[in-house]
């Protein structure tokens, strides 16, 4: 213990390098999510207000929305990351950093969390929106107060998932360029073959996953009334 | 108030057209409990989703309060909605909300002012006896309950009509007692036109002055209460005013009689019966009260050659008589 905690403290890759990764995970992670949450959503929405038994069913742009949806969720991760690169380099400038994995750790999420949403939103029961209609409602009214609303906690679980899984992503494009924990648990503790670094970075990975699963729940429960 | 001619409807399903409805005449009075009965697939509810507009008829017209919904434009439709309250079988209370906030959705959509809106709702839980429990959510609630609150929304925006969709059939007795109870009130204090679907006599005996029975998307009989109960042989005598099974055992034939006793008392009817001879027997009887009056059904079993002098003799009595086909079980359950 007493060994540990001294080669924590005196490692200088994790003196030097360890706390600007985790803020580089945190950035890229939080950037993604929000970029996620505002792409995804509505999409998910799309899809579900599209299908038959929608609020606005369209059998082409059902169909077309569903083939490119599952298109880029069929692709593995790390395929998807390398096959933006030049999408990356229009949009950004460049291909290294934090900011260029916003790129492919979005495209890769997008299609998976409006999928869950897709979900949820389906499962909110067809009379309380038939209630809704004969209430005099807009469809926009619908959608928001009691689709998203009712489908709330559901969203949030959904949400918590897709964090969680692009914390998994930001490791994997960290080995591509992208910094971060990924990046430093490769070149250092990998390459390099420091496995404080590598364990550490783990264990700073687990922590995050840790806290965004338990404040997800937290507010899933919060907002469930049933 | 509410005027319905040759209201048809047709969906087209994968294995060919379904009519639905299918030439529908019926007119509701102002301030009237009108009940539409019939079994599973009927057109019921199609009938009611044509009155608030969310089905459009494939022909004919519905009018609700002077306004032909049928012909509307979907934004006016919008508005035309808010002066129809509808209530249904499952409620359908959003989860996510408050009591309190469930009963000011409507408001919301409607436009009124936040603090106008609070002020209404608390008079609408006064109005259905919850208004105690305005921050519960509706999880916290019993089924009377929510049915209570999902009527204190159909009534939010002041609608001079009221829609049940099977608001009972998922409550037991006592409850339904309560809920019925209090759709009277509703209708006596706010004289509002109320149109109630069910398949439960007891509903239509408790709450409704007229009743429509419908098949196969056609009206089969309709009326006040106390007139179609009291028409012998009618299928919705037989349905709301059930007398018992028929014990087992040899039978011979039947003859059926109703009666409303401010014309023949129950013991006239019943004399008559017995001055028929040994061999004619009441094998079922009921009596009970309707729409004001009490009505009573009997089923007589007779040697099969003294059925006509039966029917002959009860007529005479002032009963309304009518000979039973054998194989026709005189039974229940029309609705
Ligand atoms: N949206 C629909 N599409 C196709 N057929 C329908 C639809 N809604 C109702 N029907 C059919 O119309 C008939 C009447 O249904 P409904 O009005 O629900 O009857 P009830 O409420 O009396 O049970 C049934 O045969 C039913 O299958
Ligand atoms: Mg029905």
């Amino acid at each position: 213990m007493g060994d540990l905690w001294i080669e924590l403290t005196t490692n200088r890759v994790i003196q030097q390098k360890l706390p600007e990764a985790t803020v580089e995970t945190l950035q890229m992670v939080g950037l993604s999510a929000l970029v996620v949450l505002v792409v995804g959503l509505p999409l998910g929405l799309l899809l579900r207000s599209l299908a038959s038994d929608g609020l606005t069913p369209n059998r082409t742009a059902s169909a077309v929305l569903g083939f490119v949806v599952n298109t880029l969720r069929a692709l593995p991760f790390i395929i998807l990351a390398v096959a933006v690169i030049p999408v990356t380099r229009a949009i950004v400038g460049t291909s290294l950093g934090w900011e260029a994995a916003v790129v492919p750790l979005s495209l890769g999420t997008i299609p998976f969390f409006a999928r869950l949403v897709e979900t949820a939103v389906r499962d909110v029961a067809p009379g309380k929106v038939e209630a809704a209609r004969v209430m005099g409602s807009t469809t926009p009214k619908i959608l928001g107060a009691v689709l998203v609303r009712e489908a709330l906690p559901a969203i949030v679980s959904g949400f918590t998932v897709t964090v969680i899984a692009l914390i998994g992503y930001s490791a994997m494009v960290g080995a591509i360029g992208a910094g971060g924990l990924g990046f430093l648990a490769i070149t250092y503790g990998f390459q390099r073959f420091d496995p404080t670094v590598l364990y550490t970075s783990v264990v700073v990975i687990v922590v995050l996953v840790t806290v965004v699963q338990l404040v997800g729940d937290a507010v899933a429960r919060r907002l469930d009334h049933r | 108030m509410i005027e319905l001619t040759g209201l048809r409807k047709v969906y087209a399903s994968p294995d060919g057209d379904v009519v639905a409805l299918d030439g529908i005449d019926l007119h509701v009075e102002r301030g009237t409990v009108h009940g539409i009965v019939g079994r599973s697939g009927a057109g019921k509810s199609t009938l009611i989703r044509c009155l608030t507009g969310l089905e459009r008829p494939t022909s004919g017209t519905v009018r609700v309060d002077g306004v032909t919904i049928s012909d509307l434009a979907e934004s006016k439709l919008r508005a035309a909605r808010r002066r129809t309250g509808m209530v249904f079988q499952h409620v359908n209370l959003l989860d996510s909300r408050t009591i309190a906030a469930n009963v000011a959705y409507p408001l919301e959509v409607a436009g009124v002012r936040r603090h106008e809106r609070a002020d209404r709702v608390a008079e609408l839980l006064d109005l259905v006896g919850l208004g105690d429990r305005a921050g519960a959510y509706p999880a916290q609630l019993s089924g009377g309950q929510k049915q209570r609150v999902g009527i204190a929304r159909a009534l939010a925006t002041e609608p001079g009509v009221l829609l049940c969709d099977e608001p009972t059939s998922a409550l037991d007795g006592e409850t339904t007692r309560q809920i019925l109870g209090l759709v009277r009130d509703l209708r006596d204090r706010l004289g509002i036109t109320v149109v109630v679907i069910t398949h439960e006599p007891a509903v239509v005996r408790d709450v409704c002055d007229h009743v429509t029975l419908l098949e196969h998307g056609r009206v089969v009989q309709t009326g006040a209460l106390a007139q179609v109960v009291t028409a012998v042989g009618s299928p919705l005598s037989r349905a709301l005013v059930p007398v018992p099974d028929l014990p087992p055992g040899d039978r011979r034939a039947l003859v059926e009689a109703v009666f409303s006793t401010d014309a023949v008392p129950t013991s006239l009817a019943f004399a008559a019966v017995a001055a028929l001879g040994d061999d004619v027997e009441v094998a079922s009887a009921t009596v009970e009260p309707l729409g004001g009056v009490r009505v009573g059904r009997l089923i007589v079993d007779a040697p099969t050659g003294r059925v006509p002098e039966v029917v002959e003799r009860l007529r005479a009595a002032g009963l309304d008589p009518l000979a039973v086909p054998t194989t026709t079980d005189a039974g229940q359950e029309v609705a």
